[in-house]
């Protein structure tokens, strides 16, 4: 047997799941506000995109070949100062160090842009990223730095945290909401209210630990 | 030309899929991955010449959309990778050895390998959907196909890089 048969044959044992997906999209197809797709990563950065604080300092740093940003992000109720730096490269944002990096060592794919902050245990951590936006006709480009910004703001928080004692709470700007003992059928509603901004949360309860978090100004998901 | 979403998911949804698997390895990544794909298509006018240029373009929407996928913290809660291929139901004992030893290449080279082994693209056809070089494309394969015959010895055979 060749190489591309074993090759074929062990990832035929992959499968889309019972077109559960091909629902969500007629659902979503159906939505009359495209803003907040049935998809949970989708809805989880129209979420967070509000968490963004408002006045980003940024300084630049043209020996890095990009631009350095100071954000502020929430992690679990606490507002934190992480520093951006994006990088533009010719192909696409990658930058040369990870890339070389990458080469060498087999590292995880190269960068666009790196966040680093400092958690709450007082140890430095960082991630890093990059992407493309499609166009509504297909066409592929760079993301820019708003789109950057707003799918880091969309990234790190992790909006339901599960307590060892098995405690669901929901966090939001420094809002920490225990939900554990509010779902019915799986799924928690509940709305929440921030300065002059309120937000209706849907969280479904998907086994396995793992929550699915959309959130909506004009009400609660369907 | 055009297809309907419902034609598209039935035709190339396990394709999909699977290709968006072998890049962000999260099932519910690759999930979603397929779902926003489709949409892309649905919310997209742009005009295909045949079935085989949609296929390609739904393809290269899905890796890029699978790699941005890579780069979300928020999956903390997820399912984990071993207890989804533990639930996998393999023809052949060393199926399971070979997608293990997919998924531990790096990103880039599990996405050139896929497009060549599963999908059968060209390094000129992948080189195209990658937005890279043809050279690129054969350092990849190249590289991927020793980091494979490494891990699975016998299992896998030498090719011409």
């Amino acid at each position: 047997m060749s190489n591309r048969e074993k090759y074929k044959r062990a990832f035929q044992a992959l499968h889309a799941p019972n077109n559960e997906w091909l629902e969500a999209v007629n659902m979503d197809m159906n939505r009359k506000h495209e803003r907040f797709s049935f998809s949970r990563r989708a809805a989880v950065a129209v979420m967070i995109a509000a968490l963004l604080v408002g006045s980003l300092t940024a300084a630049y740093a043209t020996d890095l070949g990009g631009v350095r940003q100071m954000v502020t992000l929430w992690f679990h109720g606490r507002a934190t100062d992480a520093q951006v730096e994006v990088y533009t490269g010719e192909d696409g944002g990658v930058d040369a160090e990870y890339q070389a990096e990458d080469d060498e060592e087999g590292s995880p794919a190269p960068a666009s842009y790196v966040v680093t902050w400092t958690d709450e245990n007082g140890e430095e951590r960082q991630m890093m990223g990059g992407g493309v936006a499609l166009e509504p006709n297909g066409v592929e480009r760079p993301l820019t730095m708003d789109e950057y910004l707003e799918d880091l703001a969309g990234s790190p928080a992790e909006m339901v945290e599960v307590s060892e004692d098995g405690r669901v709470t929901l966090y939001w700007y420094d809002i920490a909401e225990d939900i554990t003992d509010r779902f019915e059928d799986g799924v928690c509603r509940l709305t929440l209210t921030h300065g002059d901004e309120t937000l209706y949360f849907t969280v479904m309860d998907e086994g396995d630990g793992a929550y699915n978090v959309s959130a909506a100004a004009d009400g609660y998901a369907d | 030309m055009r297809q309907s979403v419902s034609h598209l998911a039935e035709h190339w949804g396990d394709s999909l899929y699977r290709a968006a698997f072998a890049v962000c390895r999260n099932p519910q990544d690759a999930e979603d991955v397929v779902q926003e794909t489709l949409l892309a298509y649905y919310r997209s006018d742009k005009q295909f010449d045949s079935e085989e240029h949609i296929r390609a373009w739904l393809i290269r929407v899905a890796v890029n959309k699978a790699k941005n996928a890579t780069i979300c913290f928020w999956r903390r809660n997820r399912r984990s990778l071993e207890d989804y291929m533990d639930a996998l139901t393999f023809e052949d004992s060393g199926d399971r050895e070979l997608l293990d030893a997919v998924l531990r290449l790096p990103e880039k080279y599990r996405v050139a390998i896929h497009l060549f082994y599963y999908e059968d693209y060209s390094v000129r056809e992948i080189a195209d959907i990658l937005d890279t070089g043809e050279g690129t494309v054969k350092s990849r394969l190249s590289r991927a196909r020793k980091l494979l015959k490494a891990q699975l010895t016998e299992e896998w055979d030498d090719e011409q890089s």
